[in-house]
């Protein structure tokens, strides 16, 4: 029952849509079709190619060096090429802006020695790429992780023996196994690029989440809004059904059962100093350098006699809405993975289906129909927290899904049969058994929601009640105005906050491998 | 007289259309142990659930106590039938140290220490009370199991393949630790097994199982030695089979004239069920057999003779009578063992 309530909810923007694109008229659907509209849509995919493809490339070396070589210092990396997930693309924006603009600090870096006058323009394409990408590639990175610990070695040992060399094994048995964690993550990663809001429009690259949002502020055209939302949709809906297809249909699992060996080591030898450099340049692009250009401007900021006590109350207000927005999200997560673990069949699994609207539909769309529900339906709740929190549920309720049901399918069903045998009714089970039971998937989901809506900003720029400032917004409003400085300390502070559930992940990651 | 702790009257569940139980009739008097014996699949561990509330029956209804817990508009949920169950795995929380374990079915309050104590030093695993689960052995996780499942004095305890998960050489000790365990707290016990060794050692009475139904129920002497249908006999121990034709008081067959007892058709066809100790092997060159296989089983050497029709015969034979394969021989029946019979259709 509370599955069927949490399902509706979830669904609501998505119906939404509909009736508006429905209802609007035949200028709207004109709109659609203008060249406008295709140079939107045109834009869009080669962003979302060209920044998956790349996160592939870079991800799958990287992968390699750190699981199946003898690279120093190996959990080092392992750590600093997953912090990068904390940034929020419109921090690595507005870094990106700051240091590698036409005058930004590389370019008077490079001006005394060479006389560099002017770099490349780095707003529109080549920015919004590299912004993206720096922030999502760890997605990949940490599919192929899990994936290449699971590999069965013995596989890779039969088709040495049976005469290929390591690059011939390497191409027809290790790669073909790695395919579905390769697909699993460049759907994180194209989805994020789809769904992405504040790289693309600080880099002023017209994707459709810019398009819609820059509809929605100047001319409140709700239509036509709605109808590049739900265009935007079908393209995330393909995108969904293309990792569908790529997963295949080959079953990947380990041939032999008992204890899994440690897969061999590749010796680098004097390869070794070009492996560190590549995952040194990886770091320094992507960590090193946000952190030290928002230091820079923290430090300008600070001696230009810039106000810090405004951050505070933002910092506070982030961790609130997060911590709210995380506990309310597994609350929502748990019957639904419970359903699905517990009575699968056809409802259920229909159930969870729906529970995964918040994949499809970017953050911007999501706001704009709670505005619409809000503003028509109901009144009481519109401009409150309360609307804010339930669009974080329905936009994060997968990643806290996710989690718990794998916590969920390691509990034996026997289990929870002995404790009903010895007197418990239902319920008593659950609280006495199940929920201490999934609690690690409990904490990971509540961990991985906390750390996505602290980062998260069109829904929180839309749907935040008035007056109510997070780092995010703090943020992308000083950005957006040009104060560098005044948004250094909210970014530097939304990844410090952010790499303690992180860091947690990380380290459950870890105990896991043990 | 004594009580009957369990009753099943009619019971059938299907899953689709595969029936899994059928028309299951049984009782299990208080303080006696059943054992449910049969091949994977024939519905034995369904039956157990069934009787636990697990599952709904199609029809049919279940007794624990002299209540009725499953019947037509009857379902008591598990949690309110008094039975207990030990699974394959012994499904333990993990979460819990070993008193924890014990005590969770146990209602809060001081007698609930008092009990746990008395359930740990029943299992013998007192200086093992404070650990976790994952950190005993096999055999100490099932006596865990066995004390919590016993703890709230449930009217019947079934057990499912309790053994299956032990080592071979460990088996035989648990089994006989186990059995002490259980008949010194008085249980009722339904215990379920494919092995007939240790579905003989434990139960009082042994029901067989095939495809759903219950084929026979009764002692294990009854069941070893009178078998109601060909499965039985096969389920319990080596048996050969041959065809034999009934004159006046014996069957004629390959290996000779056999006694028979029973009252059957004169002139009628009957299957024979042999065990290998019954039939001796002599080598004579106008022997009937052919021995084809020798296994050697350290006291006993099993051998596989043919007849001229093509059947088969085994004959169990001390380890100084050593003949080798090809050896032409002379079967016949020792004195002293009952053939059975069953009617050939």
């Amino acid at each position: 029952m509370p599955a069927v309530l949490i399902a509706v909810v979830v669904s609501l923007p998505l119906a939404y849509l509909l009736l508006r694109s429905l209802g609007a008229g035949g200028e709207t659907w004109d709109l659609l079709f203008r060249s406008r509209t295709l140079d939107i849509l045109g834009r869009t995919v080669v962003l979302v190619i060209a920044v998956t493809v790349v996160s592939v490339a870079i991800s799958l070396p990287l992968a390699w060096l750190i699981n199946r070589t003898d690279l120093p210092f190996r959990r080092v990396w392992l750590v600093l090429t997953m912090l990068p997930l904390v940034i929020p693309s419109y921090v690595a924006g507005l870094v990106i802006v700051t240091a590698l603009g036409p005058r930004g600090m590389l370019q008077q870096v490079l001006a005394a020695p060479f006389g560099v006058e002017r770099l490349p323009e780095i707003y529109g394409f080549p920015g919004a790429m590299l912004a993206i990408f720096l922030v999502s590639y760890p997605y990949v990175l940490l599919t192929l992780h899990a994936s290449m610990r699971g590999l069965d070695p013995s596989l890779e040992e039969a088709s040495r023996s049976l005469g290929h060399g390591p690059w011939d094994t390497f191409r027809r048995i290790t790669l073909p196994q790695l395919r579905p964690a390769i697909a699993a993550g460049g759907l994180l990663v194209a989805l994020y690029t789809l769904k992405d809001f504040g790289a693309v429009s600080l880099l002023r690259y017209e994707t459709f989440t810019w398009a819609i949002y820059l509809q929605y502020q100047t001319s409140f055209d709700r239509m036509a809004a709605a109808a590049l939302s739900l265009v935007l949709v079908v393209v995330a809906v393909i995108i969904l059904v293309t990792e569908v297809r790529t997963r295949g249909r080959s079953q990947y699992h380990r041939s032999t059962v008992g204890v899994a060996r440690p897969p061999a080591c590749t010796r680098l030898g004097r390869w070794r100093w070009p492996a560190l450099g590549f995952c040194a340049m990886i770091v320094l692009v992507a960590l090193i350098m946000p952190i030290s250009v928002l230091s820079y401007w923290l430090v300008r900021g600070v001696s230009a006699g810039e106000p810090l006590n405004v951050v505070w109350s933002s910092a506070l207000n982030s961790g609130y809405v997060s911590g709210l927005a995380a506990a309310a999200t597994v609350v929502a997560a748990l019957p639904v993975a419970i359903l699905a673990v517990r009575y699968s069949g056809r409802i259920s699994a229909l159930l969870e289906r729906v529970s995964y609207v918040g994949f499809a539909l970017p953050g911007i769309v999501i706001a704009l129909a709670l505005v619409f529900f809000g503003a028509n339906y109901a009144t009481p709740i519109y401009q409150t927290m309360g609307l804010l929190i339930l669009a974080y549920v329905i936009m994060f309720l997968p990643q806290a899904v996710g989690p718990i049901r794998s916590s969920l399918l390691q509990v034996s069903r026997r289990v929870e049969e002995a404790a009903r045998s010895l007197g418990r009714s239902p319920l008593q089970v659950l609280a006495t058994v199940t929920l201490p039971l999934v609690r690690p998937g409990i904490l990971a989901g509540a961990a991985l929601v906390f750390l996505t809506t602290m980062k998260e900003l069109p829904a929180t720029l839309i749907l935040s009640p008035i007056g109510f400032k997070t780092l995010a917004t703090s943020i992308w409003s000083a950005t957006s105005e040009g104060f560098f400085a005044r948004a250094a300390v909210p970014a530097l502070l939304l990844i410090l906050v952010s790499s303690v559930p992180m860091a947690l992940l990380v380290m459950r990651e870890r105990r896991g491998q043990s | 007289m004594t009580k009957i702790a369990v009753r099943c009257s009619g019971l059938s569940k299907r899953f689709g259309r595969a029936p899994a139980v059928e028309d299951v009739n049984l009782e299990v008097e208080e303080g006696s142990f059943l054992a449910l014996l049969g091949p994977s699949g024939c519905g034995k561990t369904t039956l157990l659930r069934l009787i636990a509330g697990f599952e709904t029956p199609d029809s049919g209804t279940v007794e624990v106590g002299g209540r009725k817990v499953t019947g037509p508009g009857v379902f008591v949920p598990p949690e309110k039938r008094r039975v207990g169950i030990v699974f394959q795995d012994y499904a333990l929380f993990p979460h819990l140290d070993v008193a924890a374990n014990i005590a969770y079915g146990l209602p809060r309050g001081s007698e609930q220490r008092e009990r746990v104590q008395e359930m740990l030093s029943l299992v013998g695993l007192k200086e093992f009370q404070s650990r976790m689960t994952h950190e005993l052995s096999g055999g100490e996780q099932q006596r865990v199991a066995l004390a919590r499942s016993l703890a709230p004095g449930p009217e019947l305890l079934l057990l499912d393949e309790p053994f299956s998960n032990l080592d071979a050489d460990l088996r035989a000790r648990i089994r006989a630790e186990v059995k002490g365990i259980l008949a010194r707290a008085e249980a009722t016990v339904i215990f379920v097994t494919h092995d007939q060794e240790e579905a003989m050692f434990i139960g009082d009475r042994v029901g067989v199982m095939n495809a759903g139904q219950l084929e026979q129920i009764d002692t294990p002497e009854a069941i070893f030695h009178r078998p109601a249908t060909p499965f039985v006999a096969q389920v319990v121990g080596i048996v050969d089979f041959l065809s034999g034709k009934v004159q006046g008081r014996a069957v004629a067959t390959e290996v000779g004239l056999l006694p028979l007892r029973e009252d059957l058709p004169d002139g009628g066809a009957v299957k024979v069920m042999l065990r290998p100790d019954f039939i001796d092997i002599r080598p004579a060159a106008d022997g009937v057999g052919v021995i084809v296989d020798r296994v050697f089983q350290g006291v006993y050497y099993l051998y596989s003779v043919q007849l001229p029709s093509g059947a088969m015969v085994r004959s169990l034979q001390h380890h100084n009578r050593c003949y080798p394969i090809n050896t032409s021989v002379a079967v016949k029946m020792n004195p002293g063992h009952d053939a059975v019979y069953f009617a050939d259709r």
